[in-house]
Order: structure tokens, then sequence, then C-alpha cells
């Protein structure tokens, strides 16, 4: 549904440098990484608010440079899309925000909008100044699911949810995106920038982590919770993967603690046949995140 | 095209009613106390439209708004041509507001006893003088979005560009003052004059307002395409 391939961009300081990733049909990509690692450029690229400096990045099979206004129109008529806040002007009210996206999407449901806001919780007669922070991310998001979109563009949508809200919205997506694959349409693809990493292990199917505008890992999530794992290792411990062959292929990456020297390795049931004695655990992806962010390898 | 043209009316709304309000307070106090209703037209068009550039230029940077809706099926061309008919139809409303005030005093003017301070700011209304006035009225608010729009679709309505609209009305107006102030110099009302008398040998005050209401859409298209071709270049 989207690739990217070589995206780069300059802004003063900042550089998103070669950067690679897809989203294949039928699947959520998460997007993490610090503020200011570039997430929300290659959002901007994607949806033509910004121009890349080189690269290419393909909407539906198409490549974007080159595509004509109206063809880039109609692409991003299949595209829905949510921003960290309710975007919508807060002198509208809901119902104004809705005939607004309904005329812009030819696809839009008013009737699947009616029963979101529904499902969501959002007053419909209440004007979008009046809605609290999580309230009008679920606008947001109830507008974009609403306009029957098959690629659905997330920029920090659930920041500002509570997280029950946070479980629904991660549900209502996931709904859709089973409901896309019975049916044969509807949302197709999810590509989810975000750092709230419970949400990703919830959804996602791909993270790419970003750091500094460089793609620092793309794995599928299933890799991070099914097989990586975290050993808890004293120095004595560190030597004996170090020179066991495990420690030989050079994927280990390692951080330091203030009792223990943490392992991140990729298969935690190989790694606990060959060190029984090494306590290791499943790795959450804010650790996984960790190593590669601080941690050095061994 | 229709989305971006409803999007900035419901925007615009609230404060254009109040500003319908300020514009009706406004005429009838100035048309009492110059006793002549006709420069009092002025303030309609400028008023109104100067409501619509400022609040939907303004809305434009509030959470993201211009970057949500260009990540709308819309094209950048039609956010801008969407936004000039915006500005436009504010204008003309101020038009219609300021031609309905007349229609009022004019109705109370009849029941009135004659000579009354009502029917004494109607005596130079006539079809010709009132359309000359609104096209120099139109032309006054529609050149200052002419003259800001370009910026603000390349730049944003941030920082000093917030008071281009603002600096050309503050121009004009103190123009004129200085025009009539300084001593011994009508200069530039009577150049202004001048040029107005010029003109009127070949056109009455009908044709000539509406001549400057044609000149102005021009002028007003022209700078529509140049934001347009500016706002398609602008990143975010």
């Amino acid at each position: 549904m989207l690739q990217i391939a070589g995206l780069r961009k300059c802004y003063g300081d900042f550089s998103l440098d070669d950067v690679s990733l897809q989203v294949p049909e039928g699947c959520v990509v998460g997007l993490v990484g610090a503020n200011g690692a570039g997430k929300s450029t290659i959002i901007k690229c994607i949806l033509g608010l910004t121009q890349p400096d080189s690269g290419s990045i393909r909407l539906f099979g198409e490549e974007l440079a080159g595509m004509s206004q109206a063809d880039f129109v109609q692409a991003r008529s299949r595209i829905g899309v949510v921003f960290d806040t309710c975007a919508f002007p807060d002198v509208l009210s809901v119902r104004e925000a809705a005939r607004i996206a309904s005329r812009a999407y030819p696809a839009f449901d008013c009737g699947l909008f009616d029963s979101l806001a529904d499902r969501l919780g959002v007053p419909c007669k209440k004007r979008v100044k009046e809605l609290s922070r999580g309230t009008g991310m679920k606008l947001s998001i109830a507008l974009a699911l609403a306009a029957r979109p098959e690629l659905l563009i997330l920029d920090e949508a659930t920041a500002g949810l509570d997280p029950l809200a946070r479980g629904e919205v991660i549900g209502l997506l996931r709904d859709c995106m089973l409901q896309a694959e019975e049916e044969g349409c509807g949302v197709r693809g999810i590509l989810m920038s975000s750092h709230i990493s419970e949400d990703l292990e919830k959804l996602a199917d791909y993270v790419v982590c970003l750091d500094e505008g460089k793609v620092v890992f793309s794995v599928e999530a299933c890799q991070i919770t099914d097989s990586a794992g975290v050993a808890h290792c004293t120095h004595s411990d560190l030597e004996r993967v170090r020179c066991s062959d495990l420690g030989q292929l050079g994927a280990l990456r390692v951080l330091q603690r203030p009792y223990c020297i943490d392992v991140l390795v990729p298969d935690r049931q190989a790694f606990a046949l060959v060190f029984p004695d090494i306590a290791i655990e499943r790795v959450g992806l804010d650790e996984y995140l960790a190593f590669f962010l601080k941690g050095d390898v061994l | 095209m229709r989305s971006v043209l409803l999007s900035d009316l419901s925007m615009v709304r609230k404060n254009l009613v109040n500003g319908v309000f300020i514009t009706v307070c406004l005429v009838i106090f100035f048309a009492v106390i110059d006793g002549n209703v006709l420069p009092a037209i002025i303030i309609g068009p400028v008023s109104l439209g100067y409501v619509g550039l400022m609040v939907l230029f303004s809305f434009d940077e509030q959470n993201k708004w211009q970057e949500m809706r260009l990540a709308l099926p819309v094209s950048r061309t039609e956010v801008v041509m969407g936004r000039y008919i915006s500005i436009l139809l504010c204008s003309l409303l101020g038009a219609v507001v300021v031609l309905a005030v007349i229609a009022v005093l004019a109705l109370l003017a009849a029941v009135l006893p004659a000579g009354s301070a009502m029917a004494a700011c109607l005596d130079e209304c006539n079809p010709g003088s009132i359309v000359l006035m609104i096209g120099i009225s139109l032309v006054l608010s529609l050149a200052a979005t002419a003259l800001a729009a370009p910026v603000v679709f390349r730049v944003g309505f941030t920082g000093a560009v917030r008071y281009l609209p603002f600096a050309f009305f503050a121009l004009i107006a103190f123009g004129a003052c200085i025009a009539k102030l300084a001593p011994g110099g009508q200069g530039a009302g009577v150049w202004i004059g001048g040029l107005l008398d010029a003109v009127a040998l070949h056109l009455t005050p009908l044709g000539l307002g509406f001549a400057l209401i044609a000149g102005m859409l021009a002028v007003y298209a022209a700078s529509a395409a140049l934001s347009a071709k500016l706002y398609r270049g602008r990143s975010f």
C-alpha cells in the first residue's frame, strides 16, 4: 500500500537520512523513536505537506513524485489521517466538522460516523472547543474512519487518551482491520507513529524505529514479543556469552544496569538452552528500543 | 472546493454576525455625524472583508488545521481559490449590509417629517453615487487581500505578516488625513478628485463604480493565481 525507499529530507540541523519502510496490505506498521527522530517528517512527506529532497514514495503502487495534483487528491481520498491534536477549528461543531469531512471524502459514511461517535462517546451537538483533548482525538479518529480509508495514518493519535480510551481506540482499529480482511474493503493498512509502546505491542505487525533521522531497526513485532529476550548477566556471564557462538555473531546488544549487565538476545529460548543458569525474560518494546538507542553492541 | 468553502464560511460565521452588527452601528453613527451616508458606505465591505481575512488566516495557524486540511482530498489550488472566494463573499456581505441600512434609513426618512436629520443624510444618495462608493470600498477591501494573501500563503500568518492588512488600511487612512490636513495641501485629495473627474468625463458614477469593481476583480484573480502558485511550493 505504501512503499518508501531512500527518503532524504534536510531541515537546517535535522536530516532524514535514507529512510526506507513499507506498509504491506493487511498490516499495521508502528513508527517509534524519540521526539525529533523524524516520524512526523516522514508522515508529512507521504501527505505531500513537505517535499522530500530525494527518494521514492509509492502510494497504492503509484509514485508520488510526478503525480498530478488531481491524482494526488484522488490518492489522498483513500487515506485517513489523524494528527496528535484534534485539528478541526474549535469554533466548529462536531456535526459541522463531519459535514466538512463528508464534502471532502467521496466515500465518507455519515451513518458510520454517527455510530463511531456513539461508540466512542463523542457528543455530536458540542463544539470542538468544548471537547476534552481525549474526546477531540476520538472525534478525529471517528472522522478518519468514517471516510472509509484504505490506508490510515496516525501521528501520535493516542497520545491524549487515557488508558481506557486508548484500549477502546486500539480495539476499534483492530476491529476495522479484521472487518476489512473479511469484507475485502475498508482499512487495509495502518502507519502509526506513537510514543506509547503498549499500543504498538497490541496492534503493530511491524515496528520501525527511527533515531536522528535514520532507521535503527525494522522488525516484525512478533520477533520482539515472541522471540527476543533480555538476559541479566554478571561480568563473568557476559564473558561466557561473548565467547560463545551467540556472542560471535555480533548481534547481541548490551545495556549497563546498576547491578548487572542486560543483554538483548534475538532468540531467548535458544539462549536459555545454551545458558540455563542465566536469568532471561521476555523483552518489552520500550526495553528493546533502549538497547538500540542507548545500548552498545557486544 | 465545496469542502473548502464550507469550512471557511463555517469558521467565519460567528465573527461575521458580530461584524454585521458593528458595521450597522458604525454606518449609522458616521452617517449621522457627517450628515451624509455616502462616505459611511465604505465601512461595510472594508470591515467585513477585514474580518474574513483576519479570522480565516488566523484559524489556519491553530491546531494544525492547515496541515489537516491539506491532508484531506483537497488540492492546494482549491484551498487558495476557496479562501479568495470566501473573503470576496464577506466583502460583498458588507455591501449588502450597507445597502440594507440605506434602505431602512430611506424608509424611516419617508415616514419622518420632511427636513429631518435622517432625510438630510440621504440627500446626496443616488444609485450612481452608491455604486461608486461600494466600488471604492470593494477596491480597498479586496486590495488588502490581494496584497496580503500571497505573502500569507507563502510564509504563513505569523509574525509581522499579521499586521500587513492593518498596515495597508492604516496607510490609506493616514494618507487621506495627511492629504487633507497638510498646510495648503489637499494634494492627494485634489489629485484623486481630479483623476475621478477625468474618468467621469467618459463614465457616469454608476459606470465608474462598475469599472472599479471589474478592475479590482481582475487584480484579485491575478493575486489568487499568484497565491496558488506560491502555496503549491510551500512546505510545512
